[in-house]
């Protein structure tokens, strides 16, 4: 009787979100999934679709288009090393900025708010900032021979050249990124019980066993969150290339989702763009899987 | 003791280094906004080598109807936020505390849709809103928002209902509440942080996202700032100072509402902490 | 005690927030068709007031991409209603991604307005019918069908070239497979061409260096040359970033000059290589500039904007545009006689080294044809592509008409001077588009944007870049025989 009481209530409680997902997600979704599968073309409308089998992923995956395959594969790497480069920087530096702020004594509140900013400054009006930053003539190679370490300085631009392009993305990512990790810590540091530390601190502990037993358990599924939300954005990012560098200098910062993005609104393969969306969605569910499996055995 | 200040002195300049390359950009921008057209495209200095324009602010203002595009950017944030917290809060709690069958393939199937790429269902989701006839509508901004959102909103609030103690759950079941009871009256409140960080970040989202109105509205009534400050850039060529000074109007009420919103952060956070 | 007074103020708050939500949510849609209701009726009102006799009350609705040529539009539009009593309420889309995108999404679900416009393309934006087909109304009408430039209604025609590609295409809708020659789907507005340099006349000056065309691509190096030595500033400037600037600006046409027809079409039909010395220069010529340091730093990750802006600024001595690019360095601030132009230089020994860049259109008007008031929308057409509609918008717009106006002296003088300067006879090259468009549908031409950029950078020598060219070429070809 109980049981079953509490199943409805369940069901209940989920419906709204269900609901929701079934009116905008799922419908929206397969009918993604149905395209991936046909042949929509720019200049023709979706009613005339042709049946087109695995074509699309052929396209990219298999060489069906030579030029296309070879920019998916530059590109899913590319999205790989920004997904590690933000875990091995973002989440560190992120745990570590909370913990100073958490130790400061003054102007802790003030601190917080300035590292909040780039958050709040994401628009795309920054982007463009950044990209003066890291022009020939900007900020970046400015202080750089200002320091006389003209030997550093990139001469077409941080973003016009091959090899300090993607460094250059990812910094610009990191410092965007980090906001939101360090609100996660910065919330997980402070829901940690004062008291056990001082109960800890009676019984003699180390500062490493209060990290381990207090600490740790509290940050633990707060760090898995930080590492799935930056595989997501890694392999979702957008914004910050299509605005700055379009993927070049010679595919050095393509990405998938600007190749997906040139697919469908540039060169009218809808029905390519969104086959490589899903394998895109397949490529970061796995990762994410993969990352949370590992997290959670290392207790 | 002196160890200590150093301490303090080395967290204090770590903190400061971190500040600086936070409000440098913001900085250019400000500075950026105030040079003439002319110097803004040749000097890369960070403030405007002679005067100071601060007319531009009044010019973009008056160009951006500011007050319109805001209301509609209210309106669209605090819905969308208002139903992220409210729906998610209630689903992760069905999820943390009460057993039925499919719980578990229900939960991975919704966090699996948080990997969706967004681009590649623009044009889906336009058909999707069409049919449901909420195209160019605020409506069709909020839904799909809140919907996007709803993954990761779910995830956190289940995190947090996991951490309170179960007993809490025992009595206030054996004293005899209903199970919506116990949600609405223990452990949405308990769950104030996870509800200040999910606002936070929503916030942002909604409140600068630009693809997704530029697809789905064509009203200009309707349109958000991003899309207002956008239209200040359709020029033959970018005014770099027009185009700051119009997105530091929009992200000054972002500025303020995290003023705001750190304080009621706090105390949701202490609220929190009375789960021991 | 303290405790139910909170969860009662908190359990008051969320009802009204759900409350608010849910009457916003449904409320919101009411409100807005309310809204253009109200709008409606207030013009309705007026209409009245000014006509005493409405002969109509439609309204269309048309898309724009470009800012700069809403006045044109509306300048039309307004005459157009004093005739006809139909309004046409024109909306702008920017920047030019944001349009394609909305653009195609409503093209999905048939949610286009009355008109739109598209870029130039026989059959480009016309949604498997959506499209009104022109040819009919043309050929009725021939004096009306003759007053367009002839390469400007060219380049609209579907032609045997293009079925040709159609049929080969087993992707392509059914639609696009049923079509006919000489049909036209979309009417021009505007003529321009590529193929142009601009010269900063006041540093060519200072350096030392005539400022009239240069005879071939050679000399114009050492000019470029001469002024990066006296002056230090960069020799030539283009939008590395945007695919497609250099080849279809510039680098496809002076292969053309120099090979000839058959040479150019073989290599655009994959039966020519690049690492050939006659089409080498392509890449040899990025490669030249950047070694001597004509190129200014940074250039690979200019805009097209952004490239317009530097040379304005007076960084470099050349710059590459078209027609269309003159507006944006007189809206940068350059004085006209600071400016100098010329047809992209041939290169030495070429085939056919004199062959004039006749306009194209570049811009066409699409009139939906499943909407309800096709035969207003095709009106409003005919009257913007009459001569007297063609004098308003070109003026308004300042653009150059699509249309041969006949009574110059009623044109603005600088689009006069613009006009008179055009050669608009046609010759191979106008009318071989489906053979340039290449550049955009084959997937090797993506390839040479980043084999470009590579050169640029010194990462790569021409050599071989041509050859990874050639690869590609090759895969491609295999693909296509399966």
């Amino acid at each position: 009787m109980n049981k079953r009481k509490e199943m409805v209530a369940g069901y209940a409680m989920i419906a709204p979100a269900i609901l929701l997902y079934l009116m905008v997600g799922l419908v929206t979704l397969l009918f993604s999934i149905w395209i991936a599968f046909q042949h929509v073309n720019a200049g023709s409308l979706i009613s005339s679709a042709k049946f087109a089998g695995f074509d699309n992923f052929k396209d990219f995956l298999w060489g069906g288009d030579s030029v296309a395959t070879g920019m998916f594969f530059s590109a899913i790497k590319n999205n790989l090393i920004i997904a590690a480069s933000l875990i091995v920087i973002v989440i560190p530096l992120s745990l570590v900025l909370a913990v100073l702020l958490q130790n400061i004594r003054w102007f802790a509140k003030g601190f917080r708010t300035i590292f909040l900013i780039p958050m709040v400054t994401a628009s795309v009006a920054i982007f463009y900032v950044w990209q003066g930053i890291y022009d020939p003539a900007g900020a970046l190679n400015t202080t750089l021979s200002a320091f006389g370490l003209d030997a550093l300085v990139a001469k077409n631009g941080w973003l016009g050249e091959i090899n300090t392009a993607l460094p250059a993305i990812i910094a610009q990512t990191c410092w965007g990124a980090i906001p939101a990790t360090l609100i996660l810590y910065v919330a997980g540091l402070q829901s940690v019980d004062t008291h056990l530390y001082e109960s800890a601190d009676i019984d003699g502990a180390t500062a490493l066993q209060k990290l381990l037993h207090i600490t740790w358990p509290v940050l633990r599924p707060i760090t898995a969150i930080a590492v799935i939300m930056t595989i997501n954005g890694a392999m979702q990012i957008f914004d910050n290339i299509w605005l700055m560098t379009k993927g070049g200098p010679a595919g050095s910062t393509q990405v998938v989702n600007v190749l997906v993005y040139q697919d469908a609104f540039a060169s009218g393969k809808l029905s390519r763009a969104n086959a490589m969306g899903w394998t895109v969605f397949l490529v970061t569910f796995l990762f994410s899987l993969i990352s949370l499996k590992a997290l959670r055995s290392k207790t | 003791m002196s160890n200590k200040s150093l301490k303090q002195i080395t967290i204090m300049a770590v903190l400061i280094v971190w500040s600086a390359i936070c409000l440098y950009p913001l900085l250019w921008m400000i500075g950026a906004s105030l040079k003439n057209s002319q110097e803004v495209m040749q000097s890369y200095s960070l403030f405007p080598s002679e005067t100071w324009h601060w007319g531009i602010f009044v010019d973009v203002w008056n160009k951006l109807k500011f007050f319109k595009y805001f209301t509609n950017s209210v309106n669209v944030t605090f819905f969308t936020l208002i139903g992220v917290n409210f729906i998610y809060s209630l689903g992760a709690f069905a999820f943390a505390k009460l057993d039925f069958p499919g719980k578990t393939a229900i939960f991975y199937g919704f966090l699996a849709m948080m990997f969706v790429p967004g681009i590649t269902i623009l044009i889906p989701l336009y058909l999707t809103e069409y049919y449901l006839g909420i195209l160019n509508s605020h409506l069709g901004l909020i839904l799909p928002m809140v919907n996007g959102a709803g993954p990761f909103a779910m995830f956190l609030f289940r995190n947090y209902f996991h951490s309170i103690p179960h007993e809490i759950y025992e009595s206030a079941k054996l004293e005899g509440s209903g199970l919506f009871r116990i949600w609405w009256r223990i452990y949405f409140p308990l769950s104030l942080p996870a509800v200040a960080t999910i606002t936070i970040m929503n916030f942002l989202g909604s409140w600068n996202t630009l693809v997704l109105p530029m697809v789905m509205l064509t009203n200009k009534d309707l349109f958000t700032l991003p899309l207002a400050v956008m239209l200040l850039d359709s020029g033959v060529f970018r005014q770099w100072n027009v185009l700051m000074a119009g997105s530091l109007i929009s992200i000054a009420p972002v500025i303020l509402v995290f003023f705001f919103m750190q304080k009621y952060y706090i105390q949701g956070l202490s609220s929190g902490a009375i789960k021991s | 005690m303290k405790k139910s007074g909170t969860q009662f103020k908190w359990i008051t708050i969320a009802l009204c927030f759900i409350l608010v939500f849910t009457l916003a949510a449904c409320g919101e849609k009411k409100a807005a068709n309310a809204g253009s209701e109200n709008t409606e009726n207030s013009e309705k009102s007026e209409n009245n007031t000014e006509n005493v006799n409405p002969k109509s009350d439609v309204k269309l609705t048309m898309w724009g991409f470009k800012v700069a040529f809403d006045p044109g539009f509306k300048a039309v539009a307004d005459e157009f209603k004093k005739r006809t009593d139909v309004t046409v309420e024109t909306q702008i889309i920017t920047p030019d991604d944001a349009y394609n995108q909305k653009v195609q999404a409503a093209a999905t679900v048939n949610d286009l307005p009355d008109l739109y416009l598209y870029w130039n393309g026989p059959a480009a934006g016309s949604f498997d019918g959506t499209a009104y087909e022109w040819s009919q109304e043309l050929n009725a009408n021939p004096e009306w069908k003759n007053s367009f430039f002839p390469s400007a209604l060219a380049g609209q025609t579907v032609a045997q070239a293009n079925i040709d590609e159609w049929q080969k295409d087993e992707k392509i809708s059914q639609w696009l497979k049923d079509r006919k020659v000489d049909e036209i789907f979309g009417l021009p507005i505007d003529v321009g061409t590529f193929y142009t340099i601009y010269g900063n006349a006041k540093l060519l000056k200072e350096a030392g260096v005539p400022t009239d065309a240069p005879a071939t691509v050679e000399e114009w190096i050492e000019r470029m040359k001469m002024v990066k030595e006296k002056t230090g500033k960069a020799g030539f400037v283009f939008s590395g970033k945007t695919d497609s600037v250099y080849e279809n600006w510039m680098a496809n046409f002076q292969d053309y000059m120099k090979n000839g027809e058959e040479s150019f079409t073989k290599l655009m039909n994959r039966e020519g290589n690049m690492s050939d010395q006659q089409h080498l220069q392509q890449l040899k010529f990025i490669e030249d500039l950047a070694k001597a340091k004509l190129f200014p730093d940074g250039m690979v990750n200019l805009d097209i904007d952004q490239s317009d802006q530097l040379f304005a600024r007076g960084d470099a001595a050349y710059s590459l545009g078209g027609t269309f690019t003159f507006a944006n360095f007189s809206a940068l601030g350059m004085k006209s006689e600071d400016v100098i132009s010329f047809r992209v230089p041939a290169y030495a020994g070429s085939v056919k080294p004199d062959v004039t860049a006749v306009p194209f259109g570049l811009v066409q008007l699409i009139v939906n044809n499943k909407k309800k008031h096709v035969k207003e929308a095709v009106d409003f057409v005919k009257f913007l592509t009459s001569e007297e509609g063609m004098v308003l918008y070109a003026n308004a717009a300042f653009d150059i008409p699509s249309v041969n106006v006949q009574d110059k002296s009623k044109l603005h003088p600088a689009i006069e001077s613009m006009l008179s300067s055009l050669s608009m006879e046609d010759n191979w090259w106008s009318q071989n588009g489906p053979i340039r468009d290449k550049v955009f549908t084959n997937p090797e031409w993506r390839k040479f944007h980043e084999l470009k950029q590579k050169v640029l950078l010194g990462s790569l020598t021409a050599e071989d870049a041509a050859k990874s060219f050639d690869g590609t070429v090759a895969k491609e070809k295999a693909n296509e025989k399966k």
